[in-house]
Parts: structure tokens; sequence; C-alpha cells
């Protein structure tokens, strides 16, 4: 692989290359929707007007014309994209193209009425919380070269451990720390399983899922259920003094659970270490060339062993945000599969830090305003009908097969992957 | 003066092979020593010895006169040794930069007065307005944004302490830490009323304390990318090896990844550089390259182990050569007293002809024609630009070229494994564009293929399925639907002997024979049943003289027998030997078709490099 002669330069035609065609056709269509339902799907004088809690009125839009220039706009930067003019701003005007057609969306569904947005971004970042913690343990898994599948069951048991410890010790801060290690102890036996044993990672993340969701049933109702502490009761906020106070900012960012401060905080923390300190570039190493780590003298299945249980102790953080945050007690399953949306999100995001934060922001705005529509229910124009909110909930997968389809951006797992790493 | 290094009576054992048999050498300062042998000898064996990758069974090594114990690679660099690779060991998507200092970073506190700055100005203007908005009072504000950037600024001191304290050892760090913790805690609880949560606490600081220790570790050290950026400019220009830090392996071409190699082993200040099998990969302009740099790094100090197989590199350039074979040393000489023939019968054993013997080509009808062919890589890019070409019974037309430039794919759409994206081949007459291989397959082709286990061989399966896979469905091997394992068998049996496979045995698994025998049971397959054209791509990479020897009788014999060769191959030694016509490949193009006699080892390497013919000849 390494003895690869130079790669051929692609030639410098005007010819449009069919990804860009794709995403091209893909924000025509979109723009072309928002000026659909801009002229159909709202009555002339409608206004959409966005509120804020404590400051009342934030913005108020004339819906029509909004959704008129937001879909000619995503339509210039179609038209753009096809001509191939500022291509070097083409992912800025990506980024721009997709939030427009999100805000045309929200204008849409809002207009003639009113919407909380403030407490939207906070719902956004609330269920963006377990994706982006689950990401994050993917991603420090996978980096290193191991398909972490099991991030479910890692979420899972933390869930049952917050729930069980915080009853023992009669302290919902136990029952984090719990969640954390057991998630980690789960991390260690899937490190076990394909590090020294070289299972097949997929089974041994499938074992892991699989355990997790039968162990945590059988010892809830054995155990916790009988000594009556299934139900600790919730985590609550934490409020910043002062900056809580901000209008906006305060409420979203400095008055939240603990689990989503400490999503934010390891987020930076995680990716400035991937991508800025020696530890992360031997580990991306790791994952990318493992005999080229080890011929430089770096340990490849020691740091294959921290990186997996160190993201088994974030994804159970990720768990505790389940039973101790939003619910308060320990349900069967109650991961409800968000541990493969997290992975969605980590593939989404590249396997980067930041880029899977964003990803489960998408998810969680998609989640956001389903809810959203089950109170405002928006008619379609022409077909008369309500948009399922069903609908909307299949949006993250939607999105995850097209991008890992590699339909738009570049989506690239670590090469060595999957695979157990011998010494000669 | 005594060696810079010397090694004793060194001998490994592998399961069932003694790969280095009592090997003494020396290698004195300044000095570039070659080891000569086939594959298998146990050259690379001998080096990876000497850097840690393996450890000798006996034998000891004393590096600048002192007896050494080499257990890992850390300890050979730790040495002065660095070693050069095969394969090159780099990380494809990393910088040059990140590849040469990966393991020995140069390192900084995460420490910008700008982002404190940054951080505490935000810090305390958000201060500022939550206070203006929750009291009012512009005097109240001012004190909120002191505290809220006073706090940031604490924190980040506090980061920088502990930081600075996880530099020192575990054995202070851990139990300062922790008795801190545990005071702490001690305290809390005593002033909560609460003497029975103690040990609660105490296991909360012993926790933080020995998991604080590595984090800060990882968290207090960033790479410091300029002072790397900086260390390997110095080096580019001390010793001449020019790269841009900046660069991503893998957009860079195989000349600059070695030197990227080279700079590795000079950034970890060896003095002692091992070079495995460093030209395998280069065009002889780059091979000539390679040898100025090895000679501006013998005159700056350092020594030089050489592994090579090819005789012309030993004869231009090494000051002395040991020969291997079958582990053993079986001789040492320098090239201005020895000859090109002795050395290769000193390697082999035997004498051998370095020259194919053949008489001139008998050409007749066109067999497989080629016409302005395109295809694509697996990544999309464009990889075949229009090639046109033509094969003729009893010809072979040679296809030379450096590796990746578009030979590899141009035989699979031939074979019908990729899909042509425009142009279109006749083989026998026949439009054969995106036919399917089976298809072409009966039509008479043949394909040795280029990466024989991947794509010639089912490894774990023995020998008589092997050399039946594409013929198990016709009779006499298949009726209606029962494969007829006799007749398999006896095939199998016969071609064994025919073709001389070692050891004769059709039940053995083909993952357990040597290279050159799995070769010989693909061309067993591929010649023992009537074909027209035979496609060879790389027919003799890694293998010894002995089977080279072989393979090219065997290729020259069809030849004769009328039948069409495409040879592909990077040898260039192997192209101009076995050759009528050559074609030179060069970023997907054929540059050049030129007879075969005439032409120089010379002109063609330019022609690989990218030059034009016209320019040649000027």
């Amino acid at each position: 692989m390494s003895v690869q002669a130079q790669p051929i330069d692609t030639p410098k035609t005007t010819e449009i290359n069919r990804k860009d065609l794709i995403i091209a056709l893909l924000f025509l269509i979109a723009g072309g929707l928002i000026l659909v339902l801009g002229g159909f799907g709202t009555q002339t004088g409608e206004r959409s007007i966005f509120t804020d809690n404590i400051l009342g009125e934030l913005f108020s839009f004339a819906s029509r014309s909004t959704l008129y220039t937001a879909g000619s706009v995503c339509i210039l930067i179609a038209g753009l994209r096809l001509i191939r003019a500022l291509d070097s701003i083409k992912s800025l005007l990506t980024w721009g193209a997709v939030f427009l057609l999100l805000f045309g969306f929200l204008v849409w569904i809002t207009s003639g009425t009113r919407l909380n947005i403030t407490g939207m971004i906070q719902s956004m970042l609330t269920a963006a919380t377990p994706l982006t913690l689950g990401a994050l343990a993917g991603i420090l898994c996978e980096r290193a070269g191991i398909i972490n599948i099991a991030i479910e069951g890692m979420m899972l048991s933390g869930a049952f451990a917050a729930v069980a410890f915080a009853g023992v010790f009669d302290n919902l801060w136990m029952g984090l720390l719990a969640a954390s290690l057991v998630g980690g102890a789960m991390a260690a036996v899937h490190a076990v399983l394909s590090i020294k044993y070289k299972v097949d990672q997929i089974i041994s993340g499938t074992v892991i899922n699989i355990l997790a969701a039968g162990a945590t049933r059988f010892l809830n109702l054995r155990l916790l259920e009988p000594a009556g502490l299934s139900s600790p009761g919730q985590l609550s906020a934490i409020r910043i003094p002062l900056l809580a106070d901000i209008p906006i900012v305060g409420p979203i960012f400095f008055e939240n659970s603990p689990t989503v401060f400490a999503m934010l905080i390891l987020v930076v923390i995680i990716n400035y270490v991937v991508f800025f300190t020696p530890w992360g570039l031997r580990m991306r190493a790791c994952g990318e060339h493992p005999r080229a780590a080890d011929t430089v003298g770096v340990h490849v299945n020691l740091t294959r062993y921290v990186s997996v249980i160190v993201g088994g102790l974030i994804a159970g953080i990720g768990g505790a945000y389940f039973s101790l945050d939003v619910v308060g007690a320990f349900e069967d399953n109650m991961t409800r599969g968000q541990g493969f949306v997290a992975l969605a999100a980590m593939i989404f995001g590249n396997w980067s830090p930041i880029g899977a934060f964003m990803a489960a922001l998408l998810f969680g705005f998609a989640d956001a305003i389903q809810v959203k529509m089950q109170i405002l229910h928006p008619v379609l124009p022409f077909l008369n009908v309500f948009i399922p909110h069903e609908f909307l909930q299949t949006a993250p997968y939607i999105l995850t097969i097209v991008v890992v389809a590699g339909v738009v951006g570049r989506s690239r797992p670590p090469a060595e992957e999957g695979k157990p790493y011998e010494k000669q | 003066m005594t060696p810079i290094v010397e090694a004793r009576n060194i001998t490994k054992r592998f399961p069932g092979v003694l790969a280095n048999d009592n090997v003494s050498f020396s290698l004195n300062k300044g000095e570039i020593l070659a080891f000569l042998g086939e594959n298998g000898a146990g050259k690379s064996t001998l080096m990876n010895i000497l850097y840690g990758l393996y450890s000798s069974d006996e034998g000891e090594i004393e590096v600048h006169g002192k007896p050494v114990d080499i257990q890992e690679p850390s300890d050979a660099i730790d040495l002065g040794i660095g070693m050069v690779h095969q394969h090159f060991q780099l990380v494809p998507v990393f910088t040059v930069a990140e590849n040469i200092v990966m393991g020995t970073e140069p390192t900084q506190f995460p420490f910008s007065w700008l982002a404190l700055g940054i951080a505490s100005g935000i810090v305390a203007l958000l201060s500022f307005i939550g206070s203006m908005v929750g009291l009012g009072g512009v005097g109240q504000g001012l004190l909120a944004a002191l505290a809220g950037g006073g706090i940031v600024a604490g924190f980040y001191l506090l980061f920088f302490i502990l930081g600075w304290f996880s530099s020192q050892k575990a054995q202070i760090y851990i139990p300062v830490i922790s008795a801190i913790g545990i005071a702490g805690g001690v305290t809390l609880a005593l002033s909560q009323g609460a003497p029975g949560e103690i040990p609660l606490y105490i296991f909360l600081a012993l926790l933080f304390g020995a998991v604080s220790y590595p984090t800060l570790r990882v968290l207090a050290t960033a790479l410091d990318r300029q002072a790397a950026t900086r260390r390997i400019r110095e080096l580019s220009e001390q010793y001449g090896l020019i790269v841009d830090p900046k660069a991503v392996i893998e957009d860079i071409p195989v000349g600059i990844q070695q030197r990227v190699e080279i700079l590795k082993t000079l950034y970890r200040k060896a003095d002692i550089l091992i070079l495995d099998e460093p030209t395998a990969v280069l065009t002889p302009q780059e091979t000539e390259e390679l040898f100025e740099i090895m000679q501006t790094l013998v005159e700056q100090g350092k020594s030089i182990f050489f592994i090579t197989h090819k005789l012309k590199e030993i004869m231009s350039f090494a000051d002395r050569v040991i020969v291997l074979r079958h582990g053993k040393v079986v001789g040492e000489t320098t090239p201005a007293t020895s000859s090109e023939e002795e050395l290769a019968e000193m390697m082999v054993g035997r004498e051998v002809s370095l020259v194919v013997e053949k008489e001139p080509a008998t050409p007749k009808e066109v067999v497989l024609e080629v016409n302005r062919l395109c295809a694509e890589d697996d990544r999309r890019q464009a990889v075949l630009r229009d090639v046109s070409l033509s094969v003729r019974e009893g010809e072979v037309l040679g296809i030379a070229g450096v590796q990746g430039n578009g030979q590899t794919e141009l035989v699979e759409v031939l074979t019908g494994l990729r899909a042509a994206t425009a142009g279109a081949f006749r083989i026998l007459g026949q439009d054969m564009t995106n036919a399917t291989p089976r298809r072409i397959t009966e039509l008479g082709v043949a394909h040795i293929p280029e990466d024989r286990q991947q794509d010639g061989l089912v490894l774990p399966s023995p020998v008589f399925d092997n050399v039946v896979l594409n013929t198990y469905y016709k009779e006499p091997f298949a009726e209606r639907a029962m494969l007829q394992f006799d007749q398999i068998h006896e095939y199998a049996d016969h071609l064994v002997k025919e073709f001389d496979v070692r050891p004769p045995n059709a039940e053995l698994l083909v993952e357990a024979l040597s290279g050159g025998n799995q070769q010989k049971v693909i061309v067993a397959r591929e010649f023992s049943r009537p074909i027209e054209l035979l496609i060879a791509a790389q027919p003799t990479r890694g293998l010894d003289v002995g089977s080279i020897e072989y393979i090219h009788r065997r290729l020259i014999e069809k030849r004769d027998e009328g039948c069409a060769v495409l040879l592909v191959s990077v040898e260039l030694d192997e192209i101009m030997a076995l050759s009528d016509r050559i074609a030179v490949m060069y970023e997907g193009e054929i540059t050049a078709i030129v007879d075969a006699d005439k032409v120089t080892r010379r002109e063609l390497g330019l022609l690989m490099a990218g030059s034009h013919i016209e320019k040649i000849h000027q």
C-alpha cells in the first residue's frame, strides 16, 4: 500500500463530476420545494414568529417572502455548483445551503404561529447529548483500529449501573461515576476479546450488545425492583451563576444537566487529544498503519486497549443520560437503539469529534422538530395531508445512508480498522 | 579501528526453517556494506534482528565496541540504528512531518496568551452581560466580569501547575495529589458532620490521583508542529533530502516517500542505516538519486547496510559485499575484485545464465487489439487514458512503467475484472469490452495475476482445487452438477509432475507452498489448456533466481508455440530480456511503443519517468 507511485492528477477540465452533480441537483430540488412551500403552503400576510422565554418575540418573518428568498438562494448555490463558480468556498456554500433548507423548513412549519426557538435549540442539544457521547466512544475506539458496534451495549449497561449505584449509595453523582466505570468495564471485555483473542470485532460487539440487554433486564427484575432501587430520581440541572442569566445563550449553554456539560467539555477535549497531541497522533497511526507505529516504538495493542476503555467510560456517561437525566429510573432496553444512531453520527462526522457533534445536532434537530410537528400539524400543499412526524424520525437514518453511500462529502474510515494487530 | 557494528554467530530459527545459521559480519564507519542473496536467503531476517523486530536465538552483537541486547526497535533507535523497510512504514493519510516525528514528537505545553486572553475575555464579557441582566448596575457588572475572567485564568493556571507536576515521576505525583484529595475529602466530610462518608472520599481521592496522572500527561503535552517542520527542514538541507514537510504521504511519489523514510531515521539521530531492498520500487533515475543521497550520507559519517538481490547495484555501489545463501554466509568480497557472474553463482550456488536465450520473434496475426481504452480506479479517478496497442501471435509485448501508472488496471480491464469507461478491445477479432471474465477465459486467454496470493489462488485450498479453478465446470472435471474428483486428482498429479511443483503433492494446501511453487501452480493451471493470449502481470515478483529462470523459459516457450504474450513488469531487466516490443506506460497513457532491440536502458528509464521519445532523441 505504501508503495503506490505518483497518483495521477485529475485533469483540470470544466467537466463536472458525478458527486458535485448530485449535490447540485439535491439543492436544486430542495430549493424548488421551498419555493413551492412558500407559494402554496403559506397564506399571504402570514408571519413566522420566533420567540424566547424571557425576551418574548425575537424575530418575525413574513413567511412567504422569506421562503421565496431562501429557496432562490438555494437554487443560486446549486447553480454556482453546476457552473463550478466560487469553487474555493465550496464547502462553506454547501453548509450555507443546508442551513437555508433547515431554516426554510422551520419558517414554513411556524408560518402563522409562534415557535420558542431557545427551547427548540435546548431540546436539540439535549437530544444530541447521548448521540455525541456515544459517537465519541466510537471515535476513540475506531481511530485506534477497533470497530465498535457495542456502543449501544455500553450505554445500556451504563444506564443500568447509574440507577443501581445511585440507589445503593443514595447519591446520584455516584451513579454517574458508576455508569462511566461499568461502561469502561464492558469496553474492556470488548477490548480483550478483539485484541487479545482476536475475535471478529463485529461479533464481539454484538455479543456485548446482547449481554448488556439480557443482563440489565435480568438484574433489574431480580435485584433492583425487589430492593426498590429502580427509581433513584433525576439529576438536577446545574446553573452557572451569572452566565445562566444571559438571554438565549444562558439557558442554552449555562443551565444544563451534568451529562450535557460533560458532553460539551468532552467534545472539545477529545478533539484536542485526537488531533493535537502526540498520543492522538500515535493512536490514529494504530488505526491507519499499526506496523508503521510499531516500528517507531509505539505499543500498538496497549494504545488500543486504552482507547477502547476510555471510549467505554464516555459511553457509560451517555448511558447515565437515559436513566438519570430523562427518566430518573431504569427501564428495559431504555437506550432504544440510540447507540447505533451514535455510530451513524460518528460516520456522518467523518470520525472527528467536532464533526460527530455537528451530525448529532442535526439528528437532534430532526428529533426536536418532529416533536413540534406533532403540535403544529403543518399541512402539505396540494396533497392536503399532514406530514406524519414518524417520517422525520427516519431522517437521521436516511441522511446516514446518503453519507455512507458517498453521495455527499467524503467519509473515510481508518484503513486498518477491524484487523487485529500481530507482531511478526 | 574497531568496527561500528560487529555481529558474531547469529542464529535464528523459525518453525521448520533455519533462517540464519551462524552468521558473522562487521561494518566499518563510513562504509556501504551490501548483503546479497535470493529471497529467503535470510538477509531481511538478519537486519530485522539488528533492528530488534526479531530476537536471535544465538549470537551476540556489539555496537561501537560495546555488547548490546536489542529487544525492541526502540532499543535499536537508542543505539543509533535506523531502518528503511522494504515496504515503507508510512501512514498514508498523515503528513510527511507527522510520519517523521511520530514516536519522538517535539512537544510544548498547550499554552498561548492569545487563547487565554480570548477565553477569559469572552467569559468576562458574558459575566458582565449576565450580571447586568440579573442584578443591574455597571459596578456589579464589572466586578462580575473580573470574577469570570479571573476564574478562567485560574483554571488555566491550575492546569498548568498540574500539567507541570504530571511531567514528574508518577511515584511523586500520585501520592501527593491523592493526599491532598484525601485531606480535602476528610475535611469536607467532617464539616458536613458525616464521618461515615470518609471512606468514600478516600476512594474518590485515590481514584482521582491515579486517573489524573496519565490524563494530564496526555493533555499537557501538545504536538509542536512548527518545531517539527523546522527540524525537518534543517535535516533536509544538511543531507540534500528535499521534501515538503506538509505534504500528505499518499500524494507524493515513491521516491520521495523513501526520502521520508530516510529522514525518519536521521531525525532519530541514527548513524547506522539499514536499507532493505531500497531500489525495488524506484525508477532507474530515482535509483541514481538514491545512490547520490547515500553518498552524501556516507560523507557525513553515516554507515550503511544495503540489502539487495540486484547485481548491477552492488557492482556500481557497495564498498564490500557479503553473500548469503540458505541463511549462511557463503562469501565476502568487494565489487572491484569480483564480477556479476561470480556473484550470481555465489548467490544461487550454481551457474546461472543471466540472459534469456530466445530466437527472434516471428509475429503473425493480431490477437489482442486495444483501441482508445479508458478506465477509472477505485477512487473514480481516470487511470487509463486512451490506451491503444496490439499484440500479435508469437510475440511478447512488454509494458514497462513505474508501479501505479495504470498497468494493474489495464490488465484488470483486459481480463474482465474492471469496467472500461470508454474505448474497446478485441481478442481474436471478437469485441470483448466489458465481457465477463469467464467469456474471456474461454476464448483462450490465460492470466497470471500481479498479486498471486490475492487474485491467483485460493490459499487455504489444496493444489488440486486450484489447478481446475477455471475449468472445473467442464468435462471431464464435471458431469452435470457433480465434480469428478478422480479426474481432478489425476489431472492435478500429472500437472504437479510436469511443472515440477515442490513438494510434488497435489493434496497440499497452496498456502503451505513457497512463493515460487505457488507461481508454478498458477502457471500449470493457465498453460495446460489451449490458449491464444497470455497476460502475465509481474510474473516473477518476489521469486528467486531459479524460479525466475523457469518462468522466463516457460513464457518464451509459449511465445514460440504461437501464443501472443502481454507482459507487464516493473522490473526493467525482465522487460528488456523477454520483450520483442516494449510499450511504456506513464500516468495511464502509453507514451511510447518501441522495438526492444532499438532502445537502451537509459532511454526506457527516461520514458518511464514521463519524458517524450522525441526529447530523448534530440
